[in-house]
């Protein structure tokens, strides 16, 4: 996979996504570079703002197999994972809808924290365990997940530790009036988009290892590295945001998606190599989520991206030490 | 072990020396803002206190810290000049580079071999390099305000250094002070090259502490002290030693049996020739010497009994034991020499002592007024007063000194004129330190003959206010035009009384006594 391929995939998939889903261009950026980083992506927004809409005509893009769940709190950890039936006198594995690339799990928060455990170890370990036998997920295997932030009644919020399988957690904003009257038209006329698959799975592997191999100069991990310390409150280089407001700072998980995700971000714009600004640029995707906010910050009003500014602001740009 | 280094392509390796003369000079403009101002703006604080206070190491503290300040800021440059990766570091930041040089470069500088990705990357990084301009790489001075303070405080400093002030002008006078002490000390050790041993010694130690001495009013102290040192070594009978021993040497050369030398020649001339002397050569040598040795009764014991014995053995018939004379007289002639030594440094160091006085009195101000005194003026006929006396027949004066070159009050003095008939009377001139030389009247120890002056001329009368003979004060006057108030005949007799009573207790020679006599005899109406 040479750069040039990339790009031109990248403009293929984007195109597509483009003629279901109007505007959200950061929206779609942040989960094509999730797909290509093979991390897995949650989406939080309130209903009706085309989440699943987006991943399912990602689905449909990508030639991939696409599996969707809709997380109930009925929903039992076989209903994903699969499970063993007697058939023949034998037990026989049934796969569940975690089988396979591209997994939705809609309003994942609505099921109970068994089956929401169930669901992440898989997209931990990228294989299932079940009777004593391990059955592998296919690759690639991402696991894009939504969850709406305003109805708490009867929903599971997930814990942190499972939040942080997550490479990148994406806020889906409310579209603008332009956006909303071209939603309209697309909708509500007799016309009906269609996508087509241009990429499959062997392009996209491709490209994840394109991503991986991209050069990273040692400033630029240094960088990424002060930037995660900076969320931690007992770091000397925290700003005062983190020291009043963060429990705990972001994990090494989150350093590792701020490198790929930056140099995914890279590619995309046609660069060869992971830049400062690339790791800026999906920031507040990789830690937003990764943030464990005191009771002060939900009193104060203070989200996890107030604070990710925070610590942007404080270290704009990687030191030149020698 | 660290990779070969692969090479740098040409436009990055170019733009990378561009960009690091930059950042050089940028450091350096930034490095010596701040080392020079604040160096600059304490020099500045250093010299606004040293204008008004005086602080002779004030210029050379300026002078060592501005040096040190060029020499840290010189070594910050020196220890802080960018490498080449910090350089392709700041090349990214600065030009907006995405990182694109600085990967590139640690790629080339870390990797013996590059992969199809990496050397990709350093393709798009050599081409994004290509004829790259710097002019978005900001202003070499990085600091414009703070360049501008640094280089108001140095101009600041310059002023403050450079224009003259008050306190320059007293440290200047203190060195110029500091010069003529050092002056007068080396004056007063060449002197005491000259001098006996003894003496010499003394005045040594004496400049020693002279130049010790911080201020001048210290180095006034100082030789006043020495002065009153050098003044305890001269011995008070001085002058009637060296009279009696001039009148010694006289008398006995005019001895028959002396050949007519020097004292020890004409001694030495009288011991061979006794023994063919007559009768009355010899007695007429015995009075001589009982004579002499009443000139030496009272001034020194020693010689004047050697000289009775030697008279005694002569009137007896007997050798006189003329080597014991000339012994006393040789230790009596030591110590009038040594006691004038210890005038003459005395004295050198009272000249030093005006000098250092004038100065002083200059610093403190030109013309403080020449002081005016009043007293009877010596009439002609008093000649100055000398020896140990106060100078006892001429009345009587004193008079101080108040520096400021003349500034001074005279003392009083009243006196018989000498041929006007009356009490002269006349202003009182400078005293103490004047701006004339009070020492260079008569010369201590001359002998004046006051008798000699006559009625028209206006004459100069230096007064002797103590038992040393030091000059306190002096006057001029002129006695003629002067009204008299009191008769000359009516005081003449009180007059001559008074310094025969002085002469009296004085242990003047006897020789000289006659002097005083036929003084007052000549001026008898």
């Amino acid at each position: 996979m040479t750069p040039e391929e990339f790009s031109t995939h990248i403009t293929d998939v984007t195109n597509e996504v483009h003629k279901v889903v109007v505007g959200q261009d950061e929206l779609i950026r942040a989960t094509i570079i999730a797909v290509l980083c093979e991390g897995h992506v949650l989406l939080e927004g309130v209903p009706g703002l085309g989440k699943t809409k987006l991943l399912a005509t990602l689905g449909s893009v990508l030639d991939v197999s696409f599996g969707r769940v809709q997380f109930t709190p009925d929903l039992m950890p076989a209903d994903i994972l699969g499970t063993n039936m007697l058939s023949n006198g034998q037990f026989e594995f049934h796969k569940g809808a975690i089988f396979a690339n591209l997994v939705l799990a809609d309003e994942v928060n609505r099921a109970t924290p068994k089956t929401q455990s169930a669901l992440l170890e898989a997209m931990q370990e990228r294989h299932v365990t079940l009777g004593g036998q391990t059955h592998q997920l296919p690759r690639p295997f991402f696991v894009m997940a939504t969850q709406n932030p305003i109805e708490m009644e009867g929903t599971y919020p997930l814990p942190e530790a499972q939040l942080d399988r997550f490479l990148f957690k994406v806020t889906v904003r409310f579209p603008t009036n332009d956006e909303l009257v071209e939603i309209m038209k697309l909708t509500t006329s007799g016309h009906e988009a269609t996508v087509s698959s241009v990429l499959d799975g062997e392009a996209l592997l491709a490209m994840g290892s394109l991503v991986r191999d991209l050069p990273a100069a040692s400033h630029v991990l240094r960088y990424v590295a002060t930037l995660i310390s900076a969320t931690h409150p007992t770091a000397d280089h925290a700003p005062d945001l983190v020291r009043q407001y963060v429990r705990f700072g972001a994990s090494p998980r989150g350093a590792q998606a701020l490198v790929l995700g930056g140099k995914a971000h890279a590619l995309m714009d046609e660069r060869l190599n992971l830049a400062a600004a690339d790791v800026r640029a999906v920031a507040h995707y990789a830690l937003r989520h990764r943030l464990v906010l005191g009771y002060e910050a939900i009193a104060d009003g203070v989200s996890a991206d107030a604070i990710i500014d925070a610590v942007l602001a404080l270290h704009p740009q990687p030191l030149a030490e020698d | 072990m660290r990779p070969q280094c692969l090479p740098m392509p040409d436009p990055i390796s170019e733009l990378l020396g561009r960009a690091r003369r930059r950042l050089t000079v940028m450091l350096a403009a930034h490095s010596f803002a701040w080392v020079i101002g604040i160096a600059a703006l304490a020099c500045g604080m250093l010299a606004s206190l040293a204008r008004v206070v005086v602080l002779p190491w004030a210029d050379t503290t300026i002078v060592v810290t501005m040096t040190v300040a060029g020499l840290v800021a010189l070594a910050i440059v020196v220890q802080k000049r960018p490498s080449i990766r910090r350089t392709s570091i700041e090349i990214d930041n600065r030009l907006g580079g995405y990182d694109r040089v600085s990967t590139a470069v640690e790629r080339l500088s870390d990797s013996p071999v590059l992969s199809d990705v990496e050397r990709t990357q350093v393709n798009s990084a050599t081409a994004w390099a290509n004829g790259r301009s710097l002019d978005g790489f900001g202003p070499v001075l990085v600091t414009p305000a703070i360049l501008f303070l640094a280089a108001l405080a140095l101009a600041g400093l310059v002023v403050l250094v450079v224009a003259p002030s008050s306190a320059d002008a007293i440290a200047n006078e203190r060195e110029a002070m500091q010069a003529l002490i050092d002056e007068e000390a080396d004056a007063l050790e060449e002197l005491s090259e000259e001098l006996p041993e003894e003496v010499a010694e003394e005045l040594r130690a004496i400049v020693e502490e002279l130049r010790a001495a911080e201020t001048l009013e210290e180095a006034l102290a100082k030789l006043a002290e020495a002065r009153q040192t050098l003044s305890n070594m001269e011995d008070p009978n001085e002058l009637a030693k060296k009279t009696a021993l001039a009148g010694l040497a006289a008398r006995l050369a005019q001895q028959p049996l002396s050949n007519g030398g020097s004292l020890e020649e004409s001694l030495a001339a009288i011991a061979e020739s006794l023994a063919g002397a007559t009768e009355e050569e010899k007695a007429a040598l015995a009075q001589e010497l009982a004579d002499r040795a009443d000139d030496f009764a009272g001034i020194d014991n020693q010689l004047a009994q050697a000289l009775d014995n030697a008279s005694s053995a002569l009137a007896s018939g007997g050798a006189p034991d003329l080597a014991t004379v000339g012994e006393a007289a040789a230790r009596t002639s030591a110590d009038v020499s040594t006691s004038e030594a210890a005038g003459a440094a005395s004295a050198a160091v009272a000249e030093s002592q005006r000098m250092l006085s004038d100065a002083a009195a200059q610093g403190q101000g030109d013309g403080q007024g020449d002081g005016q005194g009043e007293g009877a003026g010596a009439g002609q006929g008093e000649g100055a007063g000398e020896g140990q006396g106060a100078g006892q027949g001429q009345g009587t004066g004193q008079g101080q000194g108040a520096g400021g070159g003349g500034g001074g009050q005279g003392g009083a003095g009243t006196s018989p004129g000498a041929t006007n008939g009356g009490t002269g009377s006349g202003s009182l001139g400078r005293g103490g330190f004047s701006d004339e030389d009070p020492l260079a009247g008569p010369v201590r120890g001359d002998i004046v003959d006051a008798a000699s002056v006559t009625s028209n001329d206006e004459v100069r009368v230096d007064i002797f206010g103590n038992l040393l003979g030091n000059t306190v004060g002096s006057a001029e006057g002129t006695g003629l035009a002067n009204t008299p108030s009191v008769s000359y005949q009516d005081v003449f007799e009180q007059y001559r009384a008074e310094a025969l009573d002085s002469l009296g207790g004085l242990t003047v020679p006897l020789s000289l006594q006659d002097i005083v006599n036929s003084y007052f005899t000549e001026l008898e109406p």
